[in-house]
């Protein structure tokens, strides 16, 4: 008999999923129910880029995900009050989306990624979430994956081997997990090409992608970018590779995963487009000096630098935003 | 005064002196704690035609200086440095030096080069940072840059720079364990700026040896009206706010005026012999797992230590938004509750008020002689913490 699994969503605060968020049944067996556990994936910072190949993954493993909702003003004001003033806000969502899971699930996963190689190396603050998890929540049970040098396999598969997963069925799972999430990525990226070629104001917005995709920090500004006018495109469905490769002439010496995908993403299509937001959160730490480098050199397309904060004033925003756009549109019309 | 400043360059005034390569560069570094005085004399022998002038000494116009060139919320280190090149440069420097470790160090150098070329200064930067560290890169970068040395006598004169920096350590470490009760004021200070002094002309391994035996014994004859139950507070932290005074507004001097000896296990010797990350996990008792990066598990191990030795307090310093402290943080509250330690959180940027500063270490010190009191009183005679209830350590899955 099989039993089809599907991710619980936390309805906490009436919101529902956003549109990538494909619900579908996976093939798993629950191999005499010896699995039956819930894993809860906080929907910040990593699910923002793994989420889907997290799900597939513990769901081929017979367990049932638990997913937190969009972030919400309340989850952030959850977040910071258990985290130091100084963090950046990404971590304050984080922690508040942690906060929510606790108690309805058997364990809280938060991985610990810190580098794809010696010159790929993830914000620091990945290095410490799994640790700042424990000891900030001292009764949650946390399920650690610690991936160094981009050995992702290995720390999958230790991982599963440590809630006593035969080695055969966590490579499965974990083949499957990487297949459904280059499935969504080649469709995002193919969804971002066929809007590329029909829009008439492009503007690139290159941000962190979970400062992209939270449903409060960058969703507000990809609605304002949409409302005055222009054609929102994301720096993270632009080939990842790719742009990786050409962020050393955009910044030479950069060494963050993340931002060189960013950067690299100006580089490559700045000529395409008419305008470039930079988006970063307060206070990011390697923005701080990344968005510095990216202003001053990149010179030959309308580029300007956007900080988000937790006082989401969006009249502020909106403001820079419309008077962004109506730059570009007197430009257009000067140049052309 | 040179006017360094030129705008219109056809090198892009990388190189100032192409033409005329015998004149004598000005060579120059920013500040750290005191560790100017070893870091001149490696540079002199390394560069023995060339002058080595150290950034000036930092002050509030340094710092005014630095935030106004730097961005807004990067780590307070970024803009001391700032502050060090362009006062540097005003006074003439032509070549900048600079270093880089993990956390955000790592990128300093390409984008203090970046923004100093865009105010319009000319110089050529070194920066051994990541993978220009490493010895051949570091040889390599040497040598483009006209400096006459070998290896072997490289390798000699980084021998006496770590001896010298060693030696530093070891003085300044008995300084601050004894400088609240010495008894005419002045004496270390003055001990201490001689040891700087004739460092910086110790250019031989045996000089630099016979130097800290001196000083050594110097700092030993100086009388010292040691109290019965010395309170002893140890500093934890990020590296630059832990060994830089001026970044962490004197907070050494300021203890030892509240008559507590001060232990600081942070140092440049700790960072390049005694950094072992593996070894260290152990030693934070699982409070954590993995490195958070940077110096966030050294941190923790030495709250754990200091805890362990019966230490009255700690005093954790960092600046505005390091991210591996910030990482370290709830492993270090959980840690001081369990362990029954008083710790207090001190986060410096440029901004920071020293009043403000002040109050709360008042507070702080005030609260350490109330619990030394208290437990003289109660008669648990020295009042040295044994370590009773580690707390419940954090679960681990599977």
């Amino acid at each position: 008999m099989t039993i089809i699994k599907f991710p619980r969503v936390l309805l906490e605060n009436g919101l529902f999923l956003l549109p990538w968020q494909i619900l579908r049944p996976t093939s798993g067996k629950p191999e005499g129910g010896r699995f039956f556990m819930v894993i809860g994936l906080p929907r910040a910072l990593l699910y923002h880029r793994y989420g889907t190949m997290w799900r597939v993954f513990f769901e081929e493993l017979g367990c049932q995900t638990l997913i937190s909702g969009p972030t919400t003003t309340a989850l952030l004001e959850e977040g910071s009050r258990v985290t130091a003033d100084e963090s950046c806000t990404p971590v304050k969502i984080f922690m508040g989306h942690v906060q929510i899971l606790r108690g309805k699930c058997d364990f809280i996963f938060v991985p610990r990624i810190t580098d794809f190689g010696y010159f790929d190396e993830m914000c620091v603050r990945f290095f410490g979430l799994c640790d700042m998890v424990r000891n900030t929540f001292e009764d949650a049970a946390v399920l650690c994956c610690n991936i160094e040098q981009g050995r992702e396999r290995e720390g999958y598969l230790q991982m599963a081997r440590s809630l006593g997963v035969k080695r055969r069925e966590a490579q499965r799972a974990y083949e499957r997990g990487v297949e459904a999430m280059h499935r969504e990525e080649n469709g995002r990226s193919i969804r971002q090409r066929l809007i590329w070629s029909g829009a008439t104001m492009r503007i690139l917005i290159a941000a962190q992608p979970y400062v992209l995709r939270d449903a409060f920090l960058g969703e507000p500004l990809i609605r304002l970018v949409r409302e005055a006018g222009a054609t929102p495109l994301f720096s993270e469905d632009c080939g990842k590779k790719a742009c990786r490769g050409s962020a050393e002439e955009a910044a030479p010496g950069l060494y963050w995963h993340f931002n060189k995908e960013s950067l690299g993403a100006i580089a490559q299509y700045r000529s395409e487009v008419d305008g470039v937001i930079l988006v970063s959160a307060f206070p990011c730490g390697t923005d701080s000096l990344v968005g510095e480098m990216a202003v001053r050199r990149i010179r030959d397309v309308p580029l300007i630098h956007l900080l988000l904060d937790e006082q989401q004033g969006e009249a502020g925003l909106q403001t820079r935003i419309e008077s962004f756009v109506d730059m570009l549109r007197a430009r257009a019309v000067h140049e052309g | 005064m040179r006017d360094n400043r030129v705008t219109n360059n056809g090198n892009q005034g990388k190189f100032p002196n192409m033409n005329n390569s015998k004149a004598p560069r000005t060579i120059s570094f920013p500040h750290m704690g005191n560790y100017y005085a070893p870091i001149a004399r490696l540079l002199r022998t390394v560069f023995p035609f060339d002058r080595v002038v150290p950034a000036p000494f930092m002050t509030r116009e340094t710092i005014a200086l630095g935030s106004r060139h730097s961005p807004d919320f990067v780590c307070s280190p970024f803009k001391h440095n700032m502050g060090c090149y362009i006062q540097a440069l005003e006074a003439g420097a032509d070549i900048l030096i600079q270093t880089g470790l993990g956390c955000r160090f790592g990128y300093f150098g390409a984008l203090q080069e970046r923004l100093l070329r865009d105010l319009g200064y000319t110089f050529e930067f070194l920066c051994f940072s990541r993978e220009k560290a490493r010895p051949l890169a570091v040889y390599r970068m040497l040598k483009l840059h006209r400096s006459p040395l070998g290896p072997m006598r490289l390798l000699h004169a980084v021998c006496v720079a770590m001896l010298g920096i060693h030696a530093l350590d070891v003085c300044e470490s008995y300084i601050r364990q004894n400088l609240a009760y010495e008894r005419s004021k002045g004496t270390f200070h003055a001990i201490l700026s001689r040891f700087l002094e004739e460092l910086q002309e110790a250019n031989g391994i045996s000089k630099v040896l016979l130097l800290r035996k001196r000083t050594i014994r110097a700092l030993r004859e100086v009388e010292l009206n040691l109290p019965s139950r010395k309170l002893r507070v140890g500093i934890i932290g990020e590296l630059y706010t832990a060994m830089d005074a001026f970044s962490n507004h004197e907070i050494e001097r300021f203890l030892a005026g509240r008559g507590i000896s001060v232990q600081r296990d942070m140092s440049v010797t700790f960072l390049i012999f005694g950094k072992r990350d593996k070894r260290t996990i152990k030693r934070t008792g699982g409070y954590l797992q993995y490195p958070v990066g940077a110096n966030g598990i050294d941190s923790v191990a030495w709250l754990r230590d200091y805890a362990q030795r019966g230490f009255d307090g700690v005093i954790h310093v960092k600046s505005f938004g390091c991210t591996p402290e910030l990482n370290a943080m709830p492993a270090l509250t959980r840690l001081s509750r369990d362990m029954g330690i008083p710790l207090i959180h001190l986060s410096f940027d440029t901004q920071t008020s020293e009043t403000g500063l002040e109050t709360r270490l008042e507070a702080f010190c005030d609260m350490l002689e109330m619990r030394r009191n208290e437990e003289i009183k109660r008669g648990t005679g020295s009042g040295h913490r044994v370590d009773l209830n580690e707390g419940s350590r954090p679960r681990r899955a599977g």
